[in-house]
């Protein structure tokens, strides 16, 4: 009979086979990694995204603004 | 440099950045071998070193940035002080974050003040200031000056960080030379070297990604503002 071996595999993962089960802290590792680069590249798609609307309301505002002077 | 012809080489980056990490996690977490004092947890380790080199270049770059800002005062030069220094202090975060979590199994404590982890506080913390003097001065010229001398001193604290377990006694081990009372000495075997290097490389491919999506921003809110000005004008001319 065949033996799957995955749930070998991820046993041995999770518990290591050194001399202390430290797997647990290498997923919290690199889980608070890449929630501190997320979040860094959040704010900046954020902020680029608000500043793109601040300067296509202003340069509606300006285009509107020359339209009245010309009328 | 104008925002247009920043999104291509932007967009290159990006992409290089997001495939790099992916084959770096794989070389790390399929092709790296376990480390056998620590276990699973030292594959921190290339992260984490390459979040703490990927600092030290950043913070170089806002030095470099600032000398060059100081003898020809182009506007440019502080716009990349300012992208480097932001972009160094998420990295050092990383290397901090990442290091205390590995630090709990490595040494059975999750911080201890020894000189490395309390010269990386002082160096993270001299870095948060440099924004809070930029946000203290009005005057943009002024505000580039201070800030360009900022970054050129705040750089000691990074040779004072690496130095720090060379000349004192710490607990915490040197990739380069060997510190006296380090725990956590580890043997690189060459598939772990090869795995560090890459990691090296992707680390700088993305702090490249990022300084120049930082700088593109900073050239966005030159522009907002400009424009805002323009349209401030015209509603007192009124």
């Amino acid at each position: 009979m065949p033996v799957n071996p995955f749930p070998i595999l991820l046993s041995a993962l999770w518990q290591g086979t050194g001399p202390a089960a430290t797997t647990p802290y290498l997923i919290l590792g690199y889980i608070v990694m890449w929630l501190i680069g997320t979040a860094y590249v959040v704010t900046l798609i954020t902020r680029q995204r608000n500043l793109n609307q601040d300067v296509q309301l202003m340069r509606r505002l300006l285009e509107e603004d020359e339209d009245q002077a010309d009328a | 440099m104008s925002i247009s012809r920043l999104h291509r080489p932007i967009q290159i980056l990006n992409w290089l950045a997001a495939l790099m990490i992916l084959s770096s996690l794989a070389l790390i977490f399929f092709y790296a071998p376990m480390e056998r004092t620590m276990g699973q947890v030292q594959r921190i380790f290339y992260f984490h070193v390459g979040s703490a080199w990927t600092s030290a270049v950043a913070f170089f770059v806002a030095l470099m940035s600032g000398v060059i800002y100081l003898i020809g005062k182009r506007r440019e030069w502080d716009a990349m002080a300012l992208a480097s220094v932001e972009i160094g202090l998420v990295f050092t975060t990383i290397t901090i974050a990442s290091g205390s979590i590995w630090g709990r199994p490595a040494w059975n404590t999750w911080w201890i003040w020894s000189p490395r982890l309390t010269s990386i506080t002082v160096l993270w913390l001299v870095y948060a200031a440099y924004f809070m003097l930029r946000g203290a001065i009005e005057d943009s010229e002024r505000r580039a000056r201070y800030s360009a001398v900022y970054a050129i001193a705040g750089f000691v604290t990074v040779i004072i960080t690496f130095y720090s377990i060379r000349l004192l006694r710490d607990i915490h081990p040197a990739l380069i030379g060997s510190s006296a009372d380090a725990q956590g000495e580890q043997e690189l075997t060459s598939p772990m070297v090869l795995t560090m290097v890459y990691s090296f490389l992707t680390f700088s491919v993305l702090y490249a990604a990022w300084l120049l999506n930082r700088v593109r921003l900073h050239a966005l809110q030159e522009e907002a503002n400009s424009l805002k000005m323009r349209v401030m004008t015209r509603l007192q001319a009124r």
